[in-house]
C-alpha cells in the first residue's frame, strides 16, 4: 500500500495574470480528514478543482494512489526563461530545454488524458450549489454514474443507493425530483451521489455555505459520520465539523498553504499573523 | 356564392381534394422529417461548438460547421432548393426524386437554425451541471448527452416549436420547384377554374389550422416536460 493516498507538489495555477495557486504542497494519508480554511478568493476552490482536474493546473505534480495524474515542469521552466536575459547563453539553453520537455510532456499528457475520467471516478466532489441533475429523480441522480460508468446492474445500483439513502435519512425521497427538496436534503443527496461511485477520496467545497442556518447541522452530521471511514478534504468554516471530525486543518493564504496543524491547535493557538487576523474576523 | 360553388365542384366532385391531400401530406412530411434532421444536425453542431479542446482537428471541424451555418442562414431556401436540384445533386450523381431532395435540403437548412437554438439551450444550463457530470467521471460527450442536452432541449421547446411553424410555412416555396405541396395543390385548382378567391382563402385557412395544431402539440410537450420538475 502507498502511504500517501494523495500527493500534491508545488502546484501552480493562474487565470491570466492572476496567480491563484503559487506552489501548494499537501500530502494526504488514507483516512485523513483535512479541513481547509482561508479567506474568500485565496484559492481554496481552485485547489479542489485542480485536484480532480476540473481545472487544469499549470505546473507541479498530483499523484493519487501512487499514480501520476498531473505533472508538468514546463510552465515553471518557461517562467524562468522569460525572466532570464534574452541575449545570455542560458536563455537559448532554456529555450531548447522547453522545447524538449514540452514534447515529452505533451506525449505523456495524451496518455493521462485518457485516464482522466477513470481518475475522476476515484474522487468524489460535493459542490456548494449541490448541482443535482434536475431532470432526474433522486434515485436516477444516484444510480446514473454507477450504472453507466461502472456497469453496475440496475438492481444492485438501486439497492446500494437505498442503503446510502438510509444512512442520510432520505430513503423515502428516492422517487422525488430535486426541485421538491430542501437545501439540506439536496446536499445530503449530492453527498450520496458522490459516494455511490465508491471514491477513494471525497472533496467538499463549502458544502454548507449555501444552506439556510437551520439546515446546516443535518449536513454536518452526515459529514461527521462519513469522516469515520472516508478520506476527505473539506473546505469549510464550520467549526463543529473541523473540530469534531477533522484530524488536520490547513490555512490557505494568498495561493499557498500557510499554516497546518491539528484543528484544535490551528484554531486555538494560531501562529502566523495572517491566521490570527483571519480567525479574529470569522470567529 | 358562385365562386364557392365552382370551388366545391372542382374540389369534391372532380377529385381536386386528392391533390390537396397529397400536397398536405408532402408539406407535413417535409416539415416533420426536416425538423428531425435539423434537430439531430443542430444538436451535433451545437455540441461541437461547445468542445473546449483546442486541437487542430477540433478547430477544422468547428470552422466547417461555421461555414455551413453561415451559408444556410445567409442564402434563401429557394436558392438552396434550386442549387441542390439543378447543381449539387446532379453533380454528386444522386437521383432520389424531388420530394426526398426537398426533405434533405429542408433538413440541412433547419439544422443551421437549430444549431443556434440548441446552442442557446446549452448555454442556458448552469455550468455546475456539466461540472457535476465531469466530476462523477463522465466524459465530455456523455456529460453533454446525458446531463446537459436533456435540460437544454427542455429550455428551448417553445423555440423549436417556432422553428417547426416556420418550416411548415416555408415549404410553400416548393411550389416553385417540382414538388406538390399544399400551396401547389391549391394553385392547381385555382388555375384550372380561373377562380382564385376561394382556393386561396381555403389555403390560408389550412395553413392556419396546421399551425394552430402544432402550437397545441408544443404546449402539450412543454406540459409533459414540466411535470418531471415541479
Ligand atoms: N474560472 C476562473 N477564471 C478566472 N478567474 C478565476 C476562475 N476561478 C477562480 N478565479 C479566480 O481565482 C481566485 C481564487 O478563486 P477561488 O479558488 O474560487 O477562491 P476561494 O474558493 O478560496 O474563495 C479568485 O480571484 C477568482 O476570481
Ligand atoms: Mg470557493
Amino acid at each position: 500500500m502507498f502511504e500517501n493516498l494523495l500527493e500534491i507538489r508545488e502546484l501552480t495555477k493562474s487565470f491570466g495574470n492572476n496567480d491563484v495557486l503559487k506552489g501548494v504542497n499537501l500530502e494526504v494519508r488514507r483516512g485523513d480528514v483535512i479541513a481547509v480554511i482561508g479567506a474568500s478568493g485565496c484559492g481554496k476552490s481552485t485547489l479542489l478543482r485542480c485536484i480532480n482536474m476540473l481545472e487544469k493546473p499549470d505546473g507541479g505534480e498530483i499523484k493519487l494512489d501512487g499514480e501520476v495524474v498531473f505533472k508538468s515542469s514546463l510552465h515553471a521552466l518557461k517562467q524562468k526563461q522569460n525572466q532570464t536575459d534574452k541575449k545570455s547563453p542560458e536563455y537559448s539553453a532554456l529555450k531548447e530545454e522547453c522545447k524538449l520537455i514540452g514534447k515529452e510532456e505533451a506525449a505523456g499528457e495524451k496518455k493521462r488524458l485518457k485516464l482522466l475520467n477513470s481518475y475522476r471516478e476515484k474522487t468524489g466532489m460535493v459542490f456548494q450549489q449541490f448541482n443535482l441533475f434536475p431532470h432526474l429523480t433522486v434515485m436516477q441522480n444516484i444510480t446514473l454514474a454507477p450504472m453507466k460508468l461502472k456497469k453496475t446492474p440496475k438492481e444492485l445500483a438501486e439497492s446500494q443507493a437505498i442503503e446510502l439513502l438510509n444512512k442520510v435519512g432520505l430513503a423515502e425521497k428516492s422517487g422525488a425530483y430535486p426541485s421538491t427538496l430542501s437545501g439540506g436534503q439536496k446536499q445530503r443527496i449530492a453527498i450520496v451521489r458522490a459516494l455511490a461511485m465508491q471514491p477513494e477520496i471525497m472533496l467538499f467545497d463549502e458544502p454548507t455555505s449555501a444552506l439556510d442556518p437551520e439546515m446546516v447541522s443535518e449536513v454536518v452530521n452526515v459529514m461527521i459520520d462519513l469522516a469515520r471511514s472516508m478520506t476527505m478534504i473539506v473546505v469549510t468554516h464550520e467549526l463543529r465539523f473541523a473540530k469534531n471530525a477533522a484530524n488536520r486543518a490547513v490555512f490557505m493564504d494568498n495561493g499557498r498553504i500557510c499554516e497546518e496543524n491539528s484543528p484544535k491547535l490551528l484554531f486555538n493557538a494560531p501562529q502566523s499573523p495572517r491566521l490570527i487576523d483571519f480567525l479574529s474576523k470569522v470567529l | 356564392m358562385r365562386a364557392i360553388e365552382i370551388f366545391l365542384t372542382n374540389f369534391i366532385d372532380r377529385g381536386g381534394y386528392e391533390l390537396t391531400l397529397e400536397g398536405l401530406k408532402n408539406t407535413v412530411l417535409i416539415a416533420v422529417i426536416g425538423l428531425l434532421i435539423g434537430f439531430i444536425l443542430g444538436g451535433i453542431i451545437a455540441v461541437v461548438k461547445a468542445i473546449y479542446l483546442n486541437s487542430v482537428a477540433v478547430r477544422v471541424i468547428k470552422a466547417i460547421c461555421g461555414v455551413y451555418v453561415a451559408f444556410m442562414r445567409g442564402t434563401p431556401i429557394i436558392v438552396q432548393l434550386l442549387l441542390g436540384h439543378y447543381a449539387i445533386f446532379p453533380l454528386l450523381g444522386i437521383n432520389i426524386g424531388s420530394l426526398p431532395e426537398a426533405i434533405v435540403i429542408f433538413g440541412l437548412n433547419s439544422g443551421a437554425y437549430m444549431s443556434e437554438i440548441m446552442r442557446s439551450g446549452i448555454n442556458s444550463v448552469d455550468r455546475g451541471q456539466s461540472e457535476a457530470g465531469r466530476a462523477l467521471g463522465f466524459s465530455f460527450s456523455a456529460t453533454m448527452f446525458r446531463i446537459v442536452l436533456p435540460q437544454a432541449v427542455k429550455n428551448v421547446i417553445p423555440t423549436i416549436g417556432n422553428e417547426f411553424i416556420t418550416l411548415i410555412k416555408e415549404t410553400s416555396v416548393l411550389s416553385f420547384v417540382a414538388v406538390v405541396d399544399l400551396t401547389r395543390s391549391m394553385q392547381a385548382i385555382a388555375d384550372s377554374t380561373l377562380e382564385y378567391f376561394v382556393p386561396y382563402i381555403v389555403l390560408a385557412a389550412m395553413y392556419l389550422i396546421l399551425v394552430l395544431i402544432i402550437t397545441g402539440i408544443v404546449k402539450l410537450v412543454e406540459k409533459r416536460y414540466a411535470v418531471s420538475e415541479c
